[in-house]
């Protein structure tokens, strides 16, 4: 059976008339990494709050890591880590100090404090900077100690607001090396983002806009959840008998021209491309160029959070 | 560029409201504070005499306001016991041969004033005097100052006690708030209570850090005092502890509670100003709160810091005991407990 990490049901919370998170429903399976994905205000960083005890929703349930985050708050922080949106360490105190305080906060034994900061730092080379001022490191060493801080008491659940906002692509990539291998070591990921290549990388994602989930799947279901099939992009040499041909033939849902191609929309691409090609040369026209045409979750996002949207809004 | 700056300063309210306020409420509370001359200081009268002349002189002195009697002893040490216990500032004694003297050489009435306080130990004996000689001209009337405690009236006996008072009231409150607002202000609060400590324990870190912290300035302040500037301590030094602890209590606490409306460490500073001046002027560090004002006395009996002060200098200056800062003691403990809890309800552990 599969085990739930967070689940939560009917989250909503109000500032005043705004309504942050609107009745949001979410269930992250153990193991997985699960991107939280929407553009700015739209409610990721009250909902993880809420999720991290933070914050007390004005109405619903979160249940994380087992307990209900707004009743047992604590024991909730004792088995997660959060990484907040804003760096929030300590300047004047060291790389090892700063680890060293925060372990003796979640009560890691001193021993295992020491060990466990070092497994820390080796993971995200920071060692060689142990002594360093907080304050002194670079954007980017500050996010890997921010992210090394939430290790500390080796928590089962790491839930991260935008890790890895300001940070150029290079050093992106390495943050999502991290992820990998400490997912492998089983530890579930949370993940808010608003970048798309990242949330690419994510087993599952939840869609999010003006505080409501706009849907919830992996990452190739939401692509062809949003156009509701795979596309398929073709060439011949006349395109408008072909148009004609191909919507009386049933292969596609919809068939359109645009700039000298012609559009389709199928359930299953890799099946359908040959049979368009060879009932086309059935009827004489002869396939130029044919491709699968890989959607970017930009564009998905952007389509689901306007359906979502023409729903709400009628 | 000028037009933008007062675009800042008015959107910025709090600094607005400071710029506008302060100067208004500044010069108002000194000068109701400090107005005119020092008045109604209490004093107590012994009229050994008695008679007729003795009672006519006692009159004279009711008329004045600067003056104002409160109590009669019948005799000198009761009068004594009367200012050592703060209750009277004052103590005028007219010897049983006053009349006699009167018509015989000449009469000499003794004006006993608290030296602890020579802000009305000065005032009162030209005044005295000066009724003394309305009285009766023809008759030569002699006022001497017996000086019960702090004898040579040094004003460093008299400030002294109140500077540590003043210093334990600001500095730790405003050190503590910055600390508080300082977490917020870098974003660290977040990370923090993210983890499974708890806000009581958050307080409890910070408020020893910086009990210490008091403890060690009022320790290194008495310490100048008493040995450069000759500051002889009279009274029980587990007296002024226990007032110290009290009081610092007190102060972290309501730095705690400024922190809280705080989302800046400049916003603690300049939430925390204007309360300093009112505590530092109202307080009868400089001034004696009996010639204040009545619009602003109710504000001094308010203060924790005009208990606080009047605790230290009768325990120090005076060397007195439990007694007589009974009343200090009960309202400082009161207003610690209220201001402890007031703290640990406002500083919860959330993000709202």
């Amino acid at each position: 059976m599969t085990r739930y990490v967070v689940e939560t049901d009917g989250l909503t919370k109000r500032f005043g008339s705004l309504v942050a998170v609107d009745h949001v429903g979410l269930a992250v399976k153990a193991g997985e990494i699960f991107g939280f994905l929407g553009p700015n205000g739209a409610g990721k960083t009250t909902t993880v709050r809420i999720l991290c005890g933070l914050m007390t929703p004005t109405s619903g349930k979160a249940v994380v890591v087992g307990y209900d985050a707004a009743r047992q708050p604590e024991e909730v922080k004792q088995r997660i880590g959060y990484m907040p949106q804003s760096y929030g360490l300590y300047d004047d105190l060291t790389v090892e100090e700063n680890l060293e305080f925060f372990g003796s906060i979640y009560r890691v034994p001193a021993d295992e404090r020491r060990k466990r900061a070092d497994e820390i730092l080796d993971l995200v080379r920071l060692e060689e900077f142990r002594k360093q001022y907080a304050g002194q490191l670079s954007g980017g060493m500050k996010r890997r100690l921010s992210l090394a801080v939430t290790m500390i008491h080796n928590p089962e659940l790491l839930i991260l607001d935008e890790p890895t906002a300001g940070i150029d692509p290079p050093l992106r990539r390495v943050f999502w090396e991290y992820f990998r291998r400490l997912n492998q070591l089983g530890v579930t990921f949370f993940i808010n983002t608003h970048y798309m290549d990242e949330a690419e990388l994510c087993d599952r994602l939840a869609l999010i806009s003006y505080g409501q989930i706009v849907a919830v799947g992996t990452p190739t279901e939401l692509k062809k959840k949003s156009i509701g099939g795979e596309r398929i992009e073709l060439v011949t040499a006349d395109l408008s008998a072909t148009e004609a041909m191909l919507k009386d033939s049933g292969f596609a849902r919809e068939v359109t021209t645009s700039d000298g191609a012609i559009r389709l929309i199928v359930d299953d691409a890799a099946s359908t491309i040959p049979q368009i090609t060879s009932f086309l040369r059935e009827r004489g026209l002869e396939v130029l160029q044919v491709r699968q045409l890989q959607p970017n979750l930009e564009d998905v996002f952007i389509k689901l959070v306007q359906e979502a949207g023409d729903t709400r809004r009628p | 560029m000028t037009k933008k700056e007062v675009t800042h300063l008015i959107r910025n309210r709090r600094v607005f409201a400071i710029t506008l306020f302060m100067p208004l409420l500044l010069m108002t509370i000194v000068g109701l504070a400090f107005s005119g001359e020092v008045k109604h200081i209490t004093t107590v009268v012994v009229n050994e005499d008695g008679r007729a002349l003795s009672q006519m002189f006692v009159d004279a002195l009711r008329q004045s306001e600067t003056l104002r009697i409160r109590y009669y002893a019948d005799d000198e040490p009761q009068a004594q016991a009367l200012i050592r216990d703060g209750l009277a500032k004052v103590a005028i004694l007219i010897p049983r041969t006053f009349e006699d003297d009167i018509r015989l050489s000449g009469a000499t009435v003794y004006v006993l004033v608290d030296g602890s306080d020579p802000v009305s130990a000065g005032a009162v004996a030209p005044v005295v005097q000066g009724i003394a000689l309305g009285f009766n001209s023809k008759l030569r009337v002699q006022v001497e100052n017996l000086i019960l405690y702090n004898p040579s009236l040094r004003y460093i006996d008299f400030i002294a006690p109140a500077i540590v008072g003043i210093f334990l009231q600001i500095f730790p409150m405003i050190l503590i708030s910055m600390a508080i607002a300082g977490e917020r202000e870098r974003g660290t609060i977040e990370q923090l209570i993210a983890t499974p400590v708890s806000g009581f324990e958050i307080l409890l870190g910070k408020l020893l850090v910086y009990m210490g912290f008091g403890f060690l300035s009022a320790t290194s302040m008495l310490v100048v005092a008493v040995y450069a500037f000759n500051l002889v301590v009279r009274g029980s030094i587990l007296l002024i502890v226990v007032f110290l602890a009290l009081f610092l209590t007190a102060s972290l606490s309501l730095g705690t509670l400024v922190s809280a409306g705080s989302r800046t460490q400049m916003q603690a500073v300049q939430t925390v100003m204007p309360v300093i001046y009112i505590m530092i002027f109202l307080s009868g560090t400089f001034y004696p709160i009996e010639a204040m004002s009545p619009l602003v006395q109710p504000i001094s009996y308010a203060l924790p810091l005009t208990y606080m002060i009047h605790a230290l200098r009768a325990v120090i200056v005076k060397g007195a005991g439990l007694e007589v800062v009974t009343r200090d003691l009960v309202f400082l403990s009161a207003y610690t407990v209220v201001m402890i809890v007031l703290a640990v309800l406002v500083f919860r552990k959330k993000l709202e």
